[in-house]
């Protein structure tokens, strides 16, 4: 792996960002003629060696995104930087097609070409890149070299019908791996295999990342692989980015309630802002006034809404002290294997709670959160 | 190694592109010009030896224009080379190329249609009188001599009654015998639809007989047939017992192949008239005009005619007995005619 | 305004300049026919109009017509959907039989076939009513059938249009996730519910290409209608038109080209329907992800549905080849067969006959290079052209699908007055020939192309380009390898119809560039039935020798893990 430990770590890498998108973006036609935007001006950087997460549902535009910055989709407004080098620039017309942009990119279906051995699809972006082919033996090295560090070395020779899901997303990860680019772009790159598989390769590949240091572009709707990869996330909503940040600033806290609810699992208390000084702020809900963190932009007076954590709630025993406590009934409790899943109604409100085990006996119990793990925010 | 191989292949690609056609007439080597030539004659036979080739489209049949070339390729050291059309796809073949300016025949031998004094009109074709052919019309009679349209006619196919001799078709002697109710579904009628060249001759049975003969042949159910060829298998195959009208060189093609299949040349006969039509941008226009001289000489023209089914102008023995010209067949249009068989 | 930023790519330029090309030699030749009926003196005169309206029993003709290209359209799909059907997805099959063999009779060019089936089903003396009549205890001297009939006639249409939809429905059902199908056997479908409910909404786009085909090639068989129709007293629209176009000199023009446009417009209607249809299900239904299904077994229908699968062969290609073969043993058509006479004097004949060789010839190099050119250039148009998506891809569609809808008799006059004389003095070479093939062609092989370009997901393509390959490297090494099974089928199809093609032959074909088609014509119009039988028998193995190889292999890679495609 010595050619591509070099080259991918680029002196200057320190200083200028892998990827800078300035304003992108991408109008689409509906079928009723109007036009919507899939990517609506999303700005970001991606520093060197980063692993940033593109997260949100299908149709946030995550995808459009990264094709834009392979240029296989052409943005309507903005511009595109790579290590430093503008790739496409709407106000001046300048689109570099995506053969000349020196990334590779991992495709969700993996995209490997049948009708070539896997030989020949890993060294595919070898022997087409411009500015000249290596020699012979040196592309088999590094095809060799590249398939030994996706753990592959014995299937060259194998064609990708003749393989199971897991080798062919190898074989895929093998093909955006060899050039030893300094930019990959994966666009859920994961979702098509088993969990077990699935797992075994995320570790994997972050392995890789870190060791290798190229900055990657990773799109998935799957936060807990989000959580367990990326530097940073950037969550995505219509075309927009609600929120960019290291995983577990988006966990503890969401800006907003959209990724409060898309990152894990959110239980939503309503009410009406009573106060708010920047840190801290109190909430009157059904179950009186609830104390938390303040999110950004709350007004005194407007409507809010408490958010807590399943993990963070306590629940059962006697009346606790402190101020965020209410009564709940149980209705049901589950075992989940680390801990146990309770339902609860608290008048007409529903919450998820769980515990270590310990049985909270009855069906009518206490409730309760710490102010530091109950987050405020505008509703 | 490959763009050896692809050199390879485009150099046989050519060489297949350049392999050149069909019903070439063999050159017979170094043919001398007849001592008996006059001067003009003399001079049109080395102009043309020296294009050395001649193109030909021909109505006549098939083994009829092999048998000319080769004779007057032999008599003149000229390479010839014909197709074989039908009339009407020769006119359209010949008016378009005519018209993209690079006829690719030097000229026609076709029946004579309204094509033939059209191609005249538009500049396609140059009268046989003012082509300087030597002697011409050369002891033609007159009544073969098409002036207006610039040609003359130099072969006739009378038209006949093709019969099946096993089904009884040798009883069959004139057109009127076919009405006979005992033929009722067992005739084969020739569809006057796809041809103009037809018209004549149903206006001659017509002017013979009048239109109640037309109404009276639709009341024997006749079978229509595409064209006188498949008319005359069906009619060996025993699908029927006559074919009207039939052609003499069809019926005797399979004859000879034991069909049982006769020929009948009743006495008021009409046909297609064969004339020749010199292109006017020919590649090899002295070669053409010997052609038609040949043609209309005493041994060309009875070469032309060798074949029974055929009549020459030279020798009125060789036509029916009641025969009349085309130009005199007119009144009837095709529309009334096609009304009267119950065709539409 | 940014779709125009990104500089065009030589690639791109090639092909659109390709397409545009393709599209001008359609257009331009047939311009020069089309226009000049219409215009008198400068002013546009829609006189050839009324006159079409004039046409005696204008009603008739087009119900006429109608009737026989609708309802072998019809029959040609449900035969050849099921032929399809029985090949890809069940038990029934028989490797290379079932694999090529529906593919046959399509070898025997038009004209043979229809006379083919004239001497097998004659009423009196056609040799299957012969052989039937004692068989079944018939007596009397006709039937029991006639093939100069209304289904007599949609029977033979129906042999020749059964091939296209067998190649189209088959490629579909190869490229669709067999796993909808097992699902609705689980879901308690028995197999025939399956296949009505499930397997042919899969293939809906093939189904819509394959109609286009019907209609189009429908319209525009001239050869069978015309020895087959007169006798059962049905007009059809082709044989109109060919009459109207050289009954007398001038031609109608005029009128036939505007009896034309009625074909026209019903393409367009079936053309419009099926760029709908494509558009809505590009999406729904085609996968190709997992391994491929079991066959689907048939039990104790198995033998009988093989049984019926022989019986159609054996009735669609067997019988009027053998129809061929004893004409041309006998020398003549017979109504009683002697067969201590049969004799080879006609093969014999036209193996000596030069004229033929050198048809033959140039008719396979023809076939064999037009074709090839043909599907090369139908697949950059597919994959660049009509992929965008644009207006002008439409446009470009148009003007290389419907100029082929007029009668070729129109378009061959075209090409004579556009290429035989200056500037491009192609008349009377191989190159005037090879340039109106590929054009009358085009439909089919664009057909052919798309539905082989449809198959080739996009993914592969983008991973090309980012893997840095330019468009012309990503067209040559990905699009094409993996077009290549559909490819290769659209080439044999192109192959057979320009080997055997009269149409355009019977204007463009002469001294110089002799071809079977015009050969085969000459010989007809001469009344020889036994030399005709020998040369379109002599044509049928020529091109079965090239073509079944090919289509095997087509079919055999095809259905090979090696070309699977991931969605």
């Amino acid at each position: 792996m010595r050619a591509m430990d070099v080259e991918t770590v680029p002196e200057r890498a320190a200083t200028t960002p892998a990827v800078r998108l300035d304003g992108v973006r991408k109008d689409f036609r509906r079928a009723d003629r109007t036009l919507a935007a899939a990517v609506d001006g999303v700005s970001l950087d991606v520093a060197p060696a980063e692993l940033l997460v593109l997260l949100g549902p299908s149709g946030c535009g995550k995808t459009t995104l990264l094709r834009s910055v392979a240029g296989l989709e052409q943005p309507d407004e903005g511009r595109v930087e790579i290590g430093g080098r503008v790739v496409f620039d709407a106000a001046r017309g300048l689109d570099v097609p995506p053969e000349r942009r020196g990334l590779s990119m991992m495709f969700q279906s993996y995209a490997l070409w049948p009708h070539m051995s896997v030989f020949d699809n890993v060294a595919y972006p070898l022997v087409s890149r411009r500015g000249g082919r290596p020699a012979k033996d040196e592309v088999g090295a590094r095809v060799e070299q590249a398939l030994e560090l996706v753990g592959i070395p014995e299937l060259a020779g194998r064609y990708p019908g003749e393989m199971s899901g897991g080798q062919q997303q190898r074989v895929a990860l093998a093909r955006a791996l060899v050039a030893g680019d300094g930019l990959i772009l994966f666009d859920e790159p994961l979702s098509n295999v088993d969990a077990k598989v699935r797992e075994r390769l995320r570790a994997e590949l972050l392995a890789m990342q870190r060791r290798l240091g190229f900055a990657a572009v990773y799109v998935t709707h799957d936060q807990t692989e989000a959580m367990e990869l990326a530097t940073r996330i950037a969550v995505m909503r219509a075309g927009r980015v609600e929120q960019l940040g290291p995983p577990r600033e988006i966990y503890d806290r969401p800006a907003t309630r959209y990724v409060a609810g898309f990152v894990g699992i959110a239980n939503e208390i309503p009410g009406e802002v009573m106060e708010a000084d920047g840190e801290r702020a109190v909430l009157r809900t059904a179950y009186g006034p609830l104390t938390g963190l303040a999110g950004p932009g709350l007004e005194q007076g407007a409507d809010g809404v408490a958010i807590w954590r399943p993990e963070h709630g306590r629940m059962g025993g006697p009346e606790p002290d402190g101020p965020n406590r209410w009564r709940a009934r149980l209705r049901i409790s589950m075992f989940a294997g680390p801990h146990i899943e309770h339902h609860l109604d608290a008048g007409d409100v529903a919450c998820r709670l769980w515990s270590d085990g310990s049985d909270a006996g009855g069906d009518e119990v206490w409730l309760s959160v710490a102010p530091d793990r109950l987050l405020v925010l505008p509703a | 190694m490959i763009s050896q191989l692809r050199s390879a292949a485009a150099a046989g690609c050519a060489a297949l592109l350049l392999a050149s056609g069909c019903g070439s007439g063999d050159t017979g080597g170094g043919a001398a010009v007849p001592a008996d030539a006059s001067p003009a004659l003399r001079t049109l036979i080395e102009a043309a030896q020296k294009e050395g080739e001649l193109v030909w489209y021909s109505v006549p049949a098939e083994n009829i224009a092999k048998a000319v070339s080769d004779d007057f390729a032999g008599k003149y050291g000229i390479k010839v080379k014909f197709i074989r059309l039908t009339s009407s796809d020769l006119a359209q073949r010949f008016a378009a190329e005519a018209e993209s300016g690079k006829p690719a025949a030097d000229l026609f031998v076709g029946s004579y249609t309204p094509f033939v004094p059209q191609a005249l009109e538009k500049g396609w074709t140059v009268k046989l009188a003012d082509a300087n052919i030597p002697d011409y019309p050369a002891g033609f009679p007159d009544t073969y001599l098409l002036p207006d349209a610039g040609t003359a006619v130099i072969q006739i196919q009378p038209t006949g009654i093709a019969v099946n001799t096993r089904q009884g078709g040798g009883a069959i002697k004139d057109w009127p015998d076919i009405l006979d109710p005992k033929w009722k579904g067992k005739i084969i009628l020739v569809d006057p639809r796809t041809s103009a060249a037809y018209t004549p001759f149903w206006n001659l049975i017509v002017k013979e007989y009048g239109e109640e003969y037309l109404t009276r042949l639709k009341a024997q159910n006749p079978i229509v047939a595409a064209g006188a060829a498949p008319a005359t298998q069906q009619l060996a195959a025993g699908e029927a017992a006559i074919v009207m009208p039939g052609v003499q060189s069809i019926a005797d093609g399979l004859k000879s192949k034991g069909a049982p299949v006769g020929y009948v040349q009743p006495p008021a006969s009409t046909g297609p008239e064969i004339v020749p039509g010199l292109a006017a941008k020919a590649a090899h226009p002295n070669a053409a005009r010997l052609f038609v001289h040949y043609l209309m000489s005493k041994e060309g023209n009875k070469k032309l005619n060798a074949l029974p089914g055929s009549g020459s102008p030279l020798d009125p023995a060789t036509l029916p007995a009641r025969y009349t010209f085309n130009k005199d067949l007119s009144g009837t249009p095709a529309e009334r005619i096609n009304a009267l068989l119950g065709l539409t | 305004m940014i779709a125009r930023l990104r500089a065009l790519t030589p690639f791109q330029v090639a092909g659109t300049l390709l397409a545009l090309a393709l599209g001008a030699l359609a257009v331009y030749p047939l311009a020069l026919v089309v226009i000049r009926p219409f215009v008198t003196g400068g002013r546009i005169d829609l006189a050839p109009i009324r006159d079409t309206l004039a046409q005696p029993d204008l009603a008739t003709l087009l119900w006429h017509t109608a009737v026989v290209v609708g309802g072998s359209g019809l029959a040609a799909m449900a035969i050849g959907s099921a032929l399809a059907w029985v090949n890809e997805r069940t038990d029934a099959r028989m490797g290379l039989l079932t694999d090529v063999v529906p593919l046959v009779p399509f070898l025997l060019p038009p004209i043979a076939g229809a006379i083919g089936w004239s001497l097998l089903g004659s009423e009196r003396s056609g040799y299957l009513n012969q052989l039937l009549r004692p068989l079944l205890g018939l007596g009397g001297t006709q039937g029991p059938i006639d093939v100069h009939s209304w289904y007599g006639l949609i029977f033979v249409y129906t042999i020749y249009q059964v091939p296209y939809v067998f190649m189209i429905v088959s490629a579909g059902l190869r490229n669709a996730d067999a796993a909808m199908e097992e699902q609705s056997r689980v879901s308690g479908a028995g197999p025939f519910r399956t296949l009505r409910r499930v397997s042919l909404p899969a293939v809906r786009p093939s189904l819509g290409a394959a109609a286009l085909l019907m209609v189009w090639t429908g319209f525009g068989l001239f050869s069978i209608p015309a020895i087959l129709a007169p006798q059962a007293g049905i007009d059809i629209l082709s044989v109109r038109v060919v009459r109207l176009l050289s009954f007398t000199y001038p031609p109608e023009t005029g009128v036939a080209v505007s009896l034309n446009l009625v074909v026209m417009l019903v393409v367009t209607l079936v053309w419009y329907a099926q760029t709908r249809l494509l558009r809505s299900s590009r999406t729904a239904g085609l996968g190709g992800k997992g391994a491929r299904a079991r066959p689907l077994r048939l039990g104790r229908w198995r033998g009988p549905v093989r049984a019926a699968i022989v019986a159609y062969l054996a009735l669609t290609s067997v019988l009027p080849l053998g129809g061929l073969v004893l004409v041309s043993l006998t020398g003549f058509w017979s109504g009683t067969v002697d067969w201590s006479r049969l004799n080879l004097d006609a093969v014999t004949r036209t193996l000596a006959d030069t004229a033929t060789q050198e048809a033959l010839v140039n008719s396979l190099v023809l076939g064999a290079v037009c074709a090839t050119a043909g599907m090369l250039a139908a697949a950059v148009v597919s994959v660049l052209v009509r992929r965008s998506g644009r207006g002008t891809g439409m446009l470009v569609d148009a003007a290389i699908k419907f100029p082929p809808t007029l009668s070729h008799l129109v378009v061959a006059v075209g090409f004579v007055l556009a290429f035989s004389g200056a500037p491009f003095q192609l008349g009377g070479t191989l190159w005037i020939l090879m340039l109106a093939y590929v054009s009358l062609h085009m439909p089919q092989a664009t057909t052919a192309s798309d539905a082989a370009a449809g198959q080739v997901g996009p993914e592969l393509t983008d991973a090309s380009r980012v893997s840095g390959a330019g468009q012309a490297r990503t067209f040559r090494r990905i699009t094409l390898p993996l077009m290549a099974p559909g490819l290769l089928a659209g080439w044999a199809l192109l192959f057979v119809t320009i080997a055997g093609d009269i149409s355009a032959s019977a204007i463009l074909a002469g001294t110089g560039n002799e071809v079977v088609g015009f050969r085969i014509l000459e010989v007809f119009a001469n009344g020889d039935y036994a030399m005709l039988g020998a040369i379109s028998i002599l044509l049928t193995l020529a091109t079965s020798l090239v073509v079944l190889p090919i289509t095997w292999y087509a079919r055999r890679r095809g259905a090979s893990p090696l070309s699977r495609t991931h969605f």
